[in-house]
């Protein structure tokens, strides 16, 4: 490594024009995202298009024959149909309850992880358990726990005198949304304690400090450093997650089949049934369709939203 | 580092600004009165989290108590504790179910897509990060579309597109599937984690002789340890559970990966209900073991920093 | 160190050249490191074909995938007698294959759309019609032929063989039979004085009597959960024994129909003496209840047996088996859900004779009598005969659930198996929209009805 004897400014003046001519070389940049595009292009792309193209057809697997294009039919019947609009109103309870309590709970969890103190390793081991463990385990486990007649929750509950009859935690339609939305919850805020808590660590500790002897207390330091430090990995976490739930059919399946009476089935649950149970891919297509449109849209409001907070920059 | 804090605050100097190492040692020192007050402020942070991570474990805990059960007591027993603790179902499973052969599926499968995701995803990462390339806004939003589509439904043209080609039944289809799921998260996350590391670093390290990747990986990255260990953990955890992809691409039980295996105890009518969760326990544990070692290792030794001086 | 064009250039090249290699060797490691490489799937029609025409007299390799039908030990000797079969006959091998309980439909649709399925295949009780449907089962009739000639259908239920005459083919033979029943606790009848029900309104009256909720006992146990094909076969069962069915001689829905509103409100009735989280239960909840002692009657299978001897054996003399129940369908519906499992042949085997001497050989009664021993009370012999056998005859509850699976049992296609592509493509619809809703109280069983009606009638079309 050579050093030279040139005067500061004019080696200043060298490093910003090498700096520039950094930020010129774009193509270095394309050969960067050059892996990943092509994985989702030979994976994704083609898969994708078949798909897409399904929701344009009138196609169930058990009676070929009657395949054949039918436009926008499929989409004209699930926006009439009174369980489609049941169903999307599920997904957007679901995900706002999910998606809102576990960021709060992954949140407050992060804060009191982010400090030194002794055990502070294990607890973070831990958290991640409802990560870790196999779902069809924890579901299995979530199921025999909020049984109404043998499950441990109602018998401790009842045993404390809580209540005096078992609670219907799985079979009375709105508790079992409340049910769907704790497991939801549970299964959840590991990703989002461990998302935020990267995010916090990355926050320079001279700062809070600065402002902490400045006499700020806790929650002005909060709102106005921590927060917005973490706001642009908060906005992709909870995207992300809000992404996942609204696609997840498998904890709303097998914890309440969807039930009582389609009080739990959101729209990627229906969907499914649509395709892969009664076999109709292209009607269940259609609806998987509708449900990424929603998406889209209501993601790029949430992304415009939090445009100054630097997502984007 | 800074002399003592004596009467004027310490200026925030961002030129300086180093992610993550801490500077406490001095003003720590002005706060001895508080002592009491932080000792309450101790015992209620772990009460706190006790009851969080009682709510995370409780399923756990539950099947950890039906693996010790014998399926009679699984059947007809409520109580958490087992009143006869027996090994049958571990033995079961680890003796005579495919349990070691899926194991070593699933771990194959899940670190090459957490490595493949830590490479990619850094590469493209640093990209959006850095460069302020025409495209990069489409990039972005199409990572994030993808995820949109339910995979349910990509899974029958995958089936046909993966026979065609020969890959049906084979681990790399799941490998390279999981990867691309597995990137929209890795590619923001560590894009987020480059955008709080300053340029003046990098910029540094070129003008010492560095190329751009040689900057990427020996300065960038292990400032960025727990952004890359939540990208890993994330990565790992996609593939370790996944089911569906695994179910429709796999076929022969020797390339069952654990959720498959764990599958595979769900018979016509009944569950063996303590195989299932002792190989479910059995599945849980030692990634726990190996996430608590990561964890105190990563985020300690790579986040004391590259100050320039 | 200064900043040139060269350096520019070269930082270019080795970026580009990195990363590219980076991605061949991570790729190149992942096939490695995947354990075996591609194309190891199910092509045995393939190979098979070119072996038998380079080599003529070589061997033939047929697929063969089946679900997993009962515990390991019964799989095992399904496995034995593949084995066997390939030991007899040294000109083929047949290589199985075992599919899980999720989607094995999906996955079967998916390999016959692909050009690869098996050469022979279980399913379900549905899958051959909706094979056949789309062209795709061999028909087996010249079997049949057979079998009639040396008497194995004399041996078996009508139903068993009858049921797969569909479109003028044979398209399937039941190799065994599924079995639901009521279970009841003799010794709680006892005690309250009350003789086992024949007939419907016995059953309430029993249930009824029965049910002592603030005893922690409930009178019935049944499954209603939404999204599990559990529920619909207690109901399915009341359907028949009110002389109803899924659909008509025509192959019509028969959903707004006067026998399935007696039964579904019967099934309604019957809720009221069951636990009030009933829609949130499947089999394993009744069970669970059943095997506590919390009730009285419980609604089930034949693996219930095995399942309280070994889990709860102190009731296990204290239970017995409902007699079929008579409805308002009378003694000709006397009927209770038993299914039928097949095997089939797929029209794309490269080799119909060899998959037919397999099915043949797998059909012979002391085959399937392995089978069936291996598990006993799991799976419901085909062959009357068998009916003598101590694996059947020594347990009086067997031997009951033995006589009525073989006597009285029928399963969704009979009579009409003309509906079949409906029936088989409804999924959990029976339970969605039927019998969820109204045992949630949230729907009227006659809106039910007409629901189903309109919403699965689709299901039903045929015409081309």
């Amino acid at each position: 490594m050579t050093t030279t004897t040139e005067l500061p400014d004019v080696r200043a003046a060298r490093d910003r024009a090498g700096k520039i001519a950094l930020l010129r070389r774009r193509t270095t940049a394309y050969w960067l995202i050059l892996p990943s595009v092509l994985f989702l292009g030979a994976i994704v792309f083609y898969p994708l298009v078949v798909g897409l193209a399904e929701g344009f057809r009138n196609h169930n697997r058990l009676q070929p024959w009657l395949i054949r294009f039918n436009g926008i039919d499929n989409y004209v019947k699930a926006l009439g149909d009174r369980e489609v609009l049941l169903a999307l109103r599920t997904s957007f309870v679901m995900v706002i309850g999910i998606v809102g309590l576990s960021y709060l709970l992954g949140l407050a969890g992060a804060l009191v992880l982010d400090r030194q103190f002794r055990g502070r390793g294990v607890y973070r081991a831990l958290i991640l358990v409802p990560w870790v463990i196999p779902p069809v385990v924890a579901y299995i486990s979530w199921q025999w726990m909020l049984n109404d007649q043998s499950g441990v929750i109602n018998n401790v509950l009842l045993q404390l005198g809580l209540i005096d009859h078992p609670v219907l935690w799985l079979a009375d339609p709105r508790l079992a949304m409340v049910s769907l939305i704790a497991v939801g919850t549970w299964s959840r805020f590991p990703f989002m304690t461990i998302t935020i808590l990267a995010a916090l660590s990355a926050i320079d500790r001279e700062i809070t400090d600065a402002a902490a002897i400045d006499g700020a207390n806790k929650w002005q330091i909060f709102r106005s450093i921590t927060f917005p430090m973490i706001l642009p990995i908060s906005v992709i976490g909870t995207l992300l997650q809000a992404i996942w739930t609204f696609n997840d059919f498998g904890l709303p399946f097998v914890l309440t089949g969807g039930g009582p009476a389609n009080a739990t089935t959101p729209l990627i649950l229906l969907s499914y049934k649509e395709a892969f149970q009664r076999y109709n891919i292209g009607y269940g297509t259609s609806l998987a369709i509708i449900s990424m449109v929603l998406m889209l849209g209501l993601g790029a409001i949430y992304l415009r939203m939090q445009k100054r907070q630097g997502v984007y920059e | 580092m800074r002399g003592h804090a004596a009467v004027s605050p310490p200026a925030v100097r961002t030129d300086r600004v180093v992610p993550g190492a801490p500077a406490r040692s001095t003003v720590v020192s002005r706060r001895r009165p508080h002592a009491g007050r932080r000792a309450v402020g101790l015992a209620g942070t772990h009460v706190a989290m006790i009851l969080v991570c009682g709510f995370a474990l409780a399923p756990l805990l539950w099947a950890i108590s039906s693996a010790f059960k014998s399926d009679s007591e699984i059947m007809t027993g409520i109580s958490l504790v087992p009143t006869h603790p027996t090994l049958d179902h571990f033995r079961a499973v680890i003796a005579e179910s495919g349990f070691a052969r899926w194991f070593l599926n699933s771990l194959l499968v899940s670190v090459g897509v957490t490595f493949l995701s830590i490479v990619v995803g850094s590469l493209a990462g640093y990209a959006m990060s850095r460069w302020r390339f025409r495209g990069r806004g489409l990039y972005g939003n199409s990572l994030l579309a993808v995820q949109m589509f339910p995979g349910v439904m990509l899974a029958i043209p995958m089936y046909l597109l993966l026979t065609r080609f020969g890959l049906i039944d084979t681990l790399f289809a799941l490998l390279v599937t999981y990867l691309t799921f597995a990137l929209a998260f890795s590619v923001w996350m560590l894009k987020g984690y480059f955008d709080g590391i300053p340029r003046e670093i990098e910029e540094a390290a070129l003008v010492d002789g560095l190329t751009r990747l040689g900057a990427l990986r020996h300065v960038i990255l292990p400032l960025a340890g727990p952004g890359i260990v939540t990208v890993a953990v994330n990565a790992f955890l996609l593939s370790w559970n996944e089911f569906f992809f695994a179910y429709v691409f796999l076929a022969s039980s020797e390339k069952f990966t654990l959720s498959l295996g764990l599958y595979s105890f769900i018979q016509q009518f009944t569950t063996q209900w303590g195989n299932i969760m002792s190989a479910g326990v059995l599945s849980t544990i030692p990634v726990l073991i190996f996430f608590f070692a990561l964890q105190k290792s990563l985020t300690r030794g790579l986040v004391s920093g590259a100050t320039k001086g | 160190m200064h900043i040139d064009n060269d350096r520019r250039r070269s930082w270019n090249r080795r970026g580009a050249s990195f990363t590219l290699a980076l991605s061949l060797v991570a790729a190149t490691a992942a096939c490695a490191g995947a354990g075996t490489g591609g194309g190891a799937g199910p092509s045995g029609g393939e190979t098979a074909s070119q072996e038998a025409t380079s080599t003529g007299g070589e061997k033939v390799v047929l697929d063969y995938w089946d679900m997993q039908w009962g515990s390991p030990a019964f799989m095992n000797q399904l496995k034995d007698n593949v084995k066997q079969f390939n030991a007899e006959h040294p000109d083929i091998e047949v290589k199985f294959q075992q599919l899980a309980w999720g989607d094995y439909t999906q996955k079967l649709l998916s390999a016959v759309q692909a050009g690869n399925p098996p050469d022979i295949g279980g399913g379900d009780s549905g899958i051959p019609f909706n094979m056949d449907a789309q062209g795709q089962t061999l028909d087996i009739s010249d079997l049949y032929a057979e079998w009639e000639k040396d008497g194995t259908f004399a041996d078996m239920p009508d139903w068993a063989h009858e049921k797969w005459r569909y479109n003028g083919k044979a398209v399937g033979i039941t190799w065994q039979f599924d079995q639901r029943a009521i279970f009841y606790r003799t010794d709680l009848f006892e005690a309250a004085g009350i003789t086992p029900p024949t007939t419907w309104e016995e059953l309430l009256a029993a249930a009824k009597a029965l049910n002592k909720p603030d005893e922690g006992q409930i009178g019935i146990a049944f499954p209603g959960k939404q999204g599990s094909y559990d529920t619909d076969q207690f109901y399915m069962t009341f359907v028949m024994q009110a002389g109803g069915g899924l659909s008509d001689i025509d192959g019509n829905p028969t959903f707004d129909t006067p026998e399935q509103l007696a039964a579904l409100k019967m099934v309604k009735e019957l809720s009221q003496y069951a636990a009030p989280g009933t829609p949130s239960w499947t089999f394993t909840e009744v069970l669970k209840e059943f095997n506590q002692g919390k009730a009285a009657m419980a609604f089930g299978g034949g693996w219930f047996v095995g399942d309280i001897k070994k889990n709860a054996p102190q009731l296990a003399d204290k239970i017995g088996v409902l007699p079929v129940l008579i409805g308002p369908g009378g003694k000709e519906a006397q009927h209770c859900v038993s299914f039928a499992n097949p095997w089939m042949i797929y029209n794309q085997t490269k080799h119909p004779e060899q998959a037919k001497e397999f099915l043949r050989w797998m059909m012979k009664k002391e085959n399937l009598q392995k089978l069936y021993a291996s598990e006993p009370g799991g799976k419901w012999p085909v062959y009357k005969s068998l009916l003598d056998d101590p694996i059947y005859s020594e347990d009086p509850i067997t031997a009951e659930l033995a006589k009525q699976v073989v006597n009285q049992g029928v399963d969704y296609w009979y009579p009409n198996n003309a509906g079949a592509v409906g029936i088989g493509s409804m999924g959990t619809g029976i339970a969605d929209i039927i019998v969820n809703p109204v045992l949630s109280g949230q729907v009227e069983p006659e809106a039910a009805l007409a629901d189903a009606q309109e919403k699965l009638g689709p299901l039903f079309v045929t015409e081309k």
